[in-house]
């Protein structure tokens, strides 16, 4: 073999090109917000030395409040519809009991519905594997939290499992393409490799009365298979909620 | 964009974090990109990609604009990463970026990815080859061969003269050839 063979190769074989596009939002909102938490020294150490620079930044500063306090006194409200899902997130995940039930475990995915009659159904799941399912009403411009459930996977409804097969598991894959992870993996070509039934135990706060309720619920558990990775997602059919519960390389049912 | 745009937008990147923002959209896919192919690991490929960004961004006020493309700096920094996580701090590498990032390494984005490059076959068996190089063969055969850079424009990013760049590509590449011979040997046996 000669160098020109190899330098032939080099030149010409394919090279993988992947694009991570969440990932890459991911990591430029993350580089962002850290770099936003600097900039208030910077700006200051820069122009605040200056006895003009100063007066002016003052002046502008000013200008700049009055301006802020008419968007948000006079303009914004008109435009704020926008930002209501933003806001229920925000609310939802301050709750003392959102973040007591998330046991100091970050959020892993935060999903939101509108289940119509001005409600909105906030779905947390973290890195632990916990699901918490909030309640929000939204009159107006109030956001009200009304229900707070927490979801107990409890396990196979039958000893052995029992495959969810037929029209029940097209139903079902039919709600997990609701989610965008389970629809690109079926669109890449994963395949449906088991579909159990689970029970879930839903222990559910009711914020306005304080009564506490617990349901057992049927839900499945769907593994995708994509080469050698398995991908698993909780369903609720009777809600159509998809929960991403992750990937893993091996071959063991969680 | 021209250099000289690009030179203003540095500037601003250094105490505007939506300049930054921009200079990273110009930038990810270029770097991920590099990062991918010279690690053939998508896993490896987040974790340095993530960490060039965080440094850039913590160093930008330091960079000095000499009309050489911004990107230059970048590959710079990503061929220090890289030699970094490979040879000191993998696992500090990788724990450091998943607390900064806070994401799930299996998330279905990345399972679909690891597969992408799996397909790549006649480049995984010459990457392969040249994983086993000193990493001063692997940064310019990468960067002449995967980048498709010219001399001046490696010399630039290595910081080193063209002749030096040319003596490693030749070398480099005389040594790849006797491990994809051997590869290949080992392989019909």
């Amino acid at each position: 073999m000669f160098n020109n063979e190899i330098i032939e190769r080099l030149e010409n074989v394919a090279v993988p090109e992947v694009t991570l596009d969440r990932y890459r939002q991911h990591l430029r909102d993350t580089l962002i917000k850290q770099y936003a938490g600097t900039e208030d020294t910077r700006f200051q150490t820069s122009l605040f030395r200056s006895p003009v620079w100063k007066t002016a930044f003052i002046t502008s500063a000013a200008w700049v409040m009055i301006v802020i306090a008419v968007i948000f006194g006079f303009v914004m409200p008109a435009f704020q519809s926008n930002s209501v899902e933003a806001r229920v997130i925000e609310k939802v995940m301050a709750m003392p009991e959102i973040r007591s039930l998330l046991a100091g475990d970050e959020s892993r995915n935060i999903s939101l519905t509108d289940v119509g009659d001005n409600q909105l159904e906030i779905l947390v799941e973290s890195h632990g594997g916990r699901i918490i399912i909030a309640r929000v009403n939204i009159f107006d411009e109030d956001i009200q939290i009304s229900k707070i459930s927490y979801v107990v996977l409890m396990g196979s409804i039958y000893e052995p499992e029992v495959d969810i097969i037929g029209d029940e598991l097209e139903r079902l894959i039919q709600t997990g393409k609701t989610d965008p992870a389970f629809r690109n993996l079926i669109d890449n070509g994963a395949e449906v490799v088991k579909a159990v039934a689970v029970v879930c135990l839903i222990i559910t706060r009711d914020l306005d009365n304080g009564k506490v309720e617990d349901t057992r619920e049927n839900w499945a558990m769907v593994t995708l298979k994509l080469q050698d990775e398995n991908c698993y997602f909780l369903v609720d059919p009777a809600n159509s909620r998809v929960i991403d519960r992750g990937c893993r390389t091996n071959t063991l049912q969680r | 964009m021209l250099l000289e745009q690009e030179g203003k937008l540095v500037e601003r990147a250094k105490y505007s974090a939506e300049a930054f923002g921009e200079l990273y959209d110009c930038y990810f896919k270029m770097i991920f990109g590099y990062v991918l192919r010279r690690s053939a690991d998508i896993d490896i490929a987040k974790d340095i990609t993530s960490a060039v960004f965080l440094k850039a961004m913590k160093n930008i006020k330091k960079f000095k604009w000499h009309g050489v493309p911004f990107s230059h700096w970048l590959y710079r920094i990503a061929n220090n990463e890289i030699i970094d996580y490979h040879k000191k701090r993998k696992r500090e590498i990788n724990v450091e970026m998943e607390s900064f990032l806070a994401v799930d390494n299996n998330d279905y984005e990345t399972v679909i990815g690891r597969n992408e490059v799996r397909k790549y076959d006649e480049y995984l068996d010459l990457h392969s080859a040249i994983s086993k190089l000193p990493p001063k063969y692997q940064e310019v055969i990468a960067l002449r061969y995967f980048e498709d850079l010219n001399i001046d424009a490696i010399a630039e990013i290595l910081q080193k003269p063209e002749g030096t760049v040319k003596s490693l590509i030749h070398r480099g590449v005389n040594q790849l050839r006797e491990l994809v011979r051997s590869q290949e040997l080992n392989n019909v046996q």
